[in-house]
């Protein structure tokens, strides 16, 4: 059985009511998109600026916008007062501003403000662009859109994305005891800043990878190696904003599903509280029920859980009723 | 094969623009949290957000506590000369040790932290002219040079200061 099937099978005696429930106008979903692809240009816009500039006219150091940098060196800071190299100042206060960020709006940085992440975003489009005009490719894709839904690639989806927990591991401990970044010579985000400066790195041969990766798999340096991202997960688990779904508006389409570039299954899920979740509302705004997602804020009081047995009457049934009135 | 849901939501787009239909034998069920919610617009949610970093970033900076290589070089040149140092990097310190001692810091704080040594002979260490401006990064003179590089220049001024 399906989780699809199992979900809807719970509703035992509903199986003769046709449940009409409000649409979300058609340009709601084009508007939110439209307004994060804006934010994340401006944001590239500015990081892009800020690294040309370094390389052409020796303006501040690009790395000094490296949240990262800031989290690596934090303990090195705490215990000595002395910064690692190549953390500067604005790399703590940075990683202090993302770390609150995610306390409030759980992954909200990756999805609307990291370039890399934006990067990953427009390759992936660009691919699926190509790849749609590309038969022999549109094929390719299709099959292993097809074998993504196996569960052997579904088990190792899930073994690959305890990856950005190692390297979390890697980068902290590293940088505390060796007292250097030892993250910073595979770091996509350092070989983006620095890409003007045209230098062959491991950094740089890990964005490329990450890049190529990208025509296939959406955000694959966010799902199975970003330590930053690991970082705000955690943080983001305190957070009291999250997705949530309403199951009685929910038509069970599976377009949050598809559109979720983290592979969450929105549709199975009463809060979207998933470490992976990077907060860009591509659900939400895929969603065609007015109420079937909404972004809510929990509220610091708790209730008990409803619950439903075959006793129980309907309560969905009068909802329904009320609505086709 | 073709989904009924797709279908459902085919033929409710051109039935009708206002409302979706669930098709028969296909309820969801109840939503079910401990947690009491309040949905919240998405433009507020995203303001909100964007106004929370940027708040920071602006606290911090007019703090002091915001600094960057360029910054930095900027505030301990004017510390040094007991002007009282600018909005931005006030707090950026000087190096205190030779390991502090970083690519993006100039000659002249290099000298102005450590007294015995000259222009002449960090210059002369570096491999660069005498004639060089002392407000040149270190990093620029490493990179033009092909003797030392930072760590190396660490440990020349660790011994230089030891002496």
């Amino acid at each position: 059985m399906t989780m699809q099937e199992e979900r809807t099978d719970r509703s035992f005696n509903a199986t003769d009511v046709r449940v009409r429930i409000p649409r979300r106008a058609a340009a709601w979903g084009a508007r939110t998109r439209w307004a994060r692809h804006t934010i994340q240009a401006v944001v590239v816009a500015v990081v892009g600026w800020q690294a040309v500039g370094h390389v052409t006219s020796g303006g501040e150091s690009a790395e000094a916008w490296c949240p990262l940098g800031g989290i690596e060196g934090a303990w090195t800071v705490l215990t000595t007062g002395r910064t690692v190299p190549h953390v500067h100042t604005s790399s703590l206060v940075l990683a202090a501003t993302v770390l609150v960020l995610a306390l409030v709006g759980r992954g909200f940085f990756c999805g609307w403000l990291c370039p890399l992440g934006t990067l990953q975003e427009m390759v992936h489009k660009a691919g699926r662009a190509v790849t749609d005009r590309v038969s022999p490719l549109r094929r390719l894709r299709r099959r292993l859109e097809r074998g993504a839904g196996i569960e052997r690639w579904r088990r190792i989806d899930r073994v690959l994305r305890w990856g950005r927990w190692m390297v979390l591991a890697w980068a902290i401990i590293g940088a505390a005891v060796t007292g250097t970044m030892v993250f910073r010579v595979a770091d996509p985000w350092i070989a983006l800043l620095m890409v003007a400066q045209f230098e062959l790195s491991l950094a740089f041969v890990v964005l490329v990878a990450t890049l190529i990766l990208a025509l296939f798999i959406q955000r694959p340096f966010c799902r199975y190696a970003c330590p930053l991202g690991a970082v705000q997960s955690l943080a983001g688990k305190l957070s009291p904003i999250a997705v949530q779904r309403d199951a009685s508006a929910c038509l069970g389409c599976d377009l949050c599903n598809q559109a979720c570039p983290m592979a969450i299954p929105v549709n199975t899920r009463t809060r979207v509280t998933d470490t992976s979740c990077n907060g860009c509302l591509e659900c939400v705004a895929a969603c065609p029920s007015q109420n079937g997602l909404a972004v809510t804020l929990a509220m610091p009081t708790f209730r008990t859980p409803r619950t439903t047995s075959p006793t129980e009457p309907d309560l969905h049934a009068a909802t329904a009723s009320e609505i086709t009135k | 094969m073709r989904s009924p849901l797709r279908a459902s939501l085919r033929s409710a787009t051109k039935a009708s623009r206002t409302e979706l239909t669930i098709p028969r034998g296909r309820r969801a069920v109840p939503t079910q949290t401990r947690l009491r919610t309040r949905r919240i617009p998405v433009a507020m949610y995203v303001a909100a957000l964007l106004l929370l970093p940027t708040l920071m970033v602006v606290g911090f900076m007019s703090a002091g506590l915001w600094a960057n290589s360029e910054t930095t070089a900027t505030t301990q040149s004017g510390t040094r000369a007991g002007t009282p140092s600018g909005e931005s990097g006030a707090g950026a310190a000087a190096p205190g040790a030779p390991a502090d001692v970083k690519g993006s810091m100039t000659v002249q704080q290099v000298i102005d932290a450590f007294p015995p040594i000259t222009a002449a002979q960090l210059l002369g260490k570096l491999g660069a002219p005498l004639n060089t401006p002392t407000s040149t990064q270190l990093k620029t003179l490493v990179e033009k040079g092909n003797s030392i590089d930072i760590p190396t220049l660490r440990t020349w001024l660790q011994e230089q200061g030891a002496k």
